[in-house]
């Protein structure tokens, strides 16, 4: 089955949201400006409609105008029987033709003329006044259509008179087409006579026929035999469509008029302006039947009308329109865009958040893994002392030992301060006398870390020994770290090595004492027997038990020193007098050095004689040794009123910078740098002498130079006396 | 010296006891020797002139025995010299009540010497 997984489209749908609205506002723009520019359109085309149909109606209206003019002076000439060119003239003026009809030539009257009765017609116009009037072209024999008047009487209507209209071609059809229908026609295209050498000489004549007894015969027969005349209206297609659009009023619309149903250009009658190059916006065509004439008008929009509606509001705010709607969409898809990425980003973070916290949570994780895999005991305390955390070490031994697996008086929960107050007896008195202390100073931010070794004699009774390692946290609120390491084990090892240690040498003193008891009983035998040889090796023998001895005794003093039970025997005495006893005794001892002594002081010290001996001598021993190119060791003792100070000086190799702060350290021993190897000694001596000044309320301080020599000197407080 | 002196050893080492007879036999004392637990029997019993006493002894410390001796109604003027491998014996030796002490190994001149002043007391 496949799952909808709506979060997935949703995320699709909200991160193309700002192309959504960019498309949508787009759309709404286009729409809106499709609508109002189809509208204005629209309303263009109407107007456009509207003025071909004035355009078709003006040449309608203008055309009835002239076949009303065509039927009044048909009435005329019913009504009058002998027309006269007089007569006729007069009727013409009376209708101010140029003025009320200014399309119209003239009004003519042409008459069917019998040959038999040409030279009488002739004669009757000659005595009219009209002398050269002659019918003419003399073309046809069986009747001649001469006009007789035409009016207004100008020069160019009086060149007309006579001319036989049957002669040509058009205007015979016409004229032709007009006895039979009893109708007026519209003639074809023609030259008029009135302008032949003219580029206006294109024209129509407008054809009416006059029957004999002054109305229409019912039959075409009848209508034949009963033709009398016509009248006729000549006039050019230019003055005619003049006077269309002076009814019309504007010119919205330019006409192309075709004598035909065609466009034919050989039929262009008319072209109302030149519209150039303009290519027209609306373009019409239409046929209109004059009196049975079709004539094609082709409308086109000008370009004066269409610049005219261009500047119409709605027209004009197209452009504005079209920038806001593109502004809007722009904004719509910046803001909405900003959305999405601010959404985006909050999406972001809060899926970071949720990272961080799983990172915190295993890192959690890991610290209670860490904490719990530890054998040491580990609590993690407030800013009040109170346990928020402990590892499972912590939790089984407090179980173990302090109670029962779910109670016991060191739980989370538990405060500590209280703990230890209520029940001092718990961690024993080291812990009650100094934990506490330290503790407490680091609740309360005095101290950084305290370290200290205790003893707890737990409920089975038997004594563990603990490291106590306390951190103070540095973040607010403070807290403390709390790491107890069992170190019973070592504790153990260490006493046991300190008794070792104590038993051994008590051992190896004792067949010391007996072989050097032995010996010296064996050099007075020998003297007394007066031997000489053997009394000197002898001699070389004590010699050697006593370095083992001195060993030994060093040895017991490291393990009275570690086992913390060196005790001092403390008694006043000189100092100086004790540094020249044993300067004496080592000036005996030593072949080889001159034990130069300065003794200006006869201050008093409280202090154990027998240990600062030692020190004194272990000096002066080691100034000896460790200078075997030198001479002489200067030994000086001076005071300051406070503090009594005895220095030795040697003058051999000295001691570099780097290995002088081991010097006082258990085990070190000076390496001889030409051959690479040690001086003989366990290197306990220093570490002994310091451990003595230091308990007796002194110091040892060590000067010295590469190849010029060093300096060991001890300073002890002077007792002052009362 | 014109008489010989009894002077008893009592230490738990019989080397010890042996080396340090012979030495003052050397010098014209009377020895005696032990190195067992009944310390107090064997004193009662020589009524040494001098006695040099070990402190470390098998079953009991050479100062309480010291003490017992200082405090007994006959014994208590026989003058003891205690005898240690430790170093911080003289403000034992004297809470013993011990006369002299001598620290192991020790020097046997130093040795005869306490024991000749002791006993031209």
């Amino acid at each position: 089955m496949i799952r909808f997984d709506w979060n997935f489209y949703r995320q699709q749908i909200t991160n193309s949201l700002p192309l959504q609205v960019a498309i949508a506002g787009l759309l709404i723009t286009a729409t809106m400006a499709i609508y109002i520019y189809a509208s204005g359109r629209e309303k263009e085309q109407l107007q456009f409609q509207n003025e071909v149909e004035h355009v078709q109606r003006a040449v309608t209206e203008t055309m009835d105008v002239y076949l009303a003019l065509l039927r009044a002076t048909r009435g005329y000439i019913y009504t009058h029987e002998d027309i006269t060119y007089e007569s006729f003239s007069d009727f013409v003026a009376e209708l101010q033709l140029r003025q009320v009809y200014p399309g119209v030539q003239g009004i003519g009257y042409i008459e069917v003329v019998d040959p038999l009765r040409k030279q009488q017609l002739e004669q009757t116009l000659h005595s009219q006044g009209w002398s050269d009037f002659s019918i003419h072209p003399l073309q046809n024999e069986r009747a001649y259509y001469p006009i007789l008047y035409l009016e207004p009487p100008d020069q160019l209507n009086q060149t007309a008179l006579g001319f036989d209209m049957y002669s040509q071609e058009v205007r015979r059809a016409a004229m032709e087409l007009a006895r039979d229908s009893g109708e007026a026609v519209l003639s074809g295209k023609t030259t008029l006579l009135q302008q032949p050498d003219s580029a206006m000489q294109t024209g129509f004549l407008f054809v009416l026929p006059i029957y004999a007894g002054n109305d229409t015969p019912d039959t075409v027969e009848e209508r034949r035999q009963r033709i009398r005349g016509y009248v006729y209206l000549p006039f050019r297609p230019e003055d005619f469509f003049s006077e269309v659009y002076k009814k019309n009023g504007s010119p919205r619309v330019n006409i192309i008029v075709y004598d035909g149903e065609t466009e034919d250009a050989g039929a262009l009658l008319y072209t109302s302006s030149e519209n150039g190059t303009h290519k027209s916006r609306f373009r019409a065509r239409g046929v209109i039947y004059n009196a049975s004439r079709p004539w094609t008008v082709v409308y086109q929009s000008t370009a004066v009308s269409e610049a005219v509606n261009d500047t119409l509001p709605d027209r004009r705010l197209l452009p504005f329109l079209i920038a806001l709607g593109l502004a809007t969409t722009t904004l719509l898809f910046f803001i909405s865009r900003t959305l999405v990425l601010a959404r985006l980003k909050a999406e972001r973070i809060q899926l970071e958040l949720m990272q961080s916290q799983i990172a915190l949570q295993s890192g959690e994780e890991l610290t209670r893994m860490v904490m719990d895999s530890l054998p040491a005991l580990i609590a993690v305390l407030d800013g009040k002392g109170t346990i928020v955390s402990t590892n499972s070490s912590w939790s089984n031994f407090m179980a173990t030992f302090y109670g029962s697996e779910t109670t016991h008086p060191f739980s989370v929960g538990d405060n500590i301060k209280v703990r230890l107050k209520t029940n001092t007896s718990l961690m024993g008195e080291t812990f009650s006398a100094r934990g506490r202390e330290g503790l407490e100073k680091l609740l309360r931010g005095q101290l950084q870390q305290f370290v200290l070794e205790y003893p707890v004699t737990v409920k089975n009774g038997e004594e563990k020994w603990f490291l106590l390692v306390a951190s103070a946290l540095k973040h607010e609120g403070g807290g403390v770290v709390v790491s107890s390491t069992d170190i019973t084990k070592l504790k153990r090892a260490d006493q046991q090595k300190e008794e070792f240690l104590s038993i051994a040498s008590h051992e190896l003193k004792t067949p010391i004492t007996s072989a050097r008891a032995y010996v010296q009983v064996l050099q007075k035998i020998l003297l007394q027997h007066k031997n000489k040889k053997v009394a000197p090796v002898l001699s070389k023998v004590l010699n050697q038990i006593e370095k083992m001895q001195l060993l030994i005794s060093d040895l017991l003093d490291v393990s009275k020193i570690e086992a913390g039970k060196l005790r001092l025997n403390k008694q006043v005495f000189v100092l100086a007098e004790l540094v020249s006893e044993v300067a004496e005794a080592m000036q005996l001892a030593s072949e080889t050095h001159t034990v130069r002594l300065r003794n200006e002081s006869t201050a008093q010290v409280n202090a154990d004689r027998e240990r600062i001996g030692q020190v004194i001598t272990n000096l002066i021993d080691n100034a000896i040794k460790y200078s075997p190119e030198a001479d002489v060791v200067e030994v000086v003792c001076i005071d300051d009123g406070t503090h009594v100070q005895m220095s030795v000086t040697d003058f051999g190799l000295g001691i570099p910078k780097k290995d002088q702060k081991y010097l006082f350290k258990r085990f070190y021993r000076v390496r001889q740098m030409s051959q690479g190897g040690v001086y003989p000694g366990l290197g306990l001596g220093l570490y002994i002498c310091n451990e003595i000044m230091q308990r007796s309320g002194g110091t040892l301080l060590v000067q010295s130079k590469s190849e010029v020599g060093s300096t060991f000197t001890f300073r002890l407080p002077i007792l002052k006396e009362t | 010296m014109k008489r010989s002196n009894l002077v008893l050893v009592i230490d738990d080492d019989p080397a010890i006891v042996d080396a340090v007879r012979m030495l003052l036999e050397l010098d014209g004392f009377a020895t005696e020797g032990y190195s067992g637990s009944d310390v107090l029997g064997v004193i009662t019993r020589l009524r040494p002139d001098l006695i040099l006493l070990d402190v470390w002894l098998s079953g009991t410390d050479g100062r309480a025995v010291c003490q017992t001796v200082k405090r007994h109604a006959t014994l208590n003027d026989i003058p003891i010299i205690l005898i240690s491998a430790g170093k911080d014996l003289s403000e034992s030796a004297k809470n013993a009540g011990a006369d002299d002490f001598i620290e192991k190994p020790f020097d046997m001149d130093t040795l005869l010497e306490k024991v000749h002043r002791l006993l031209s007391v």
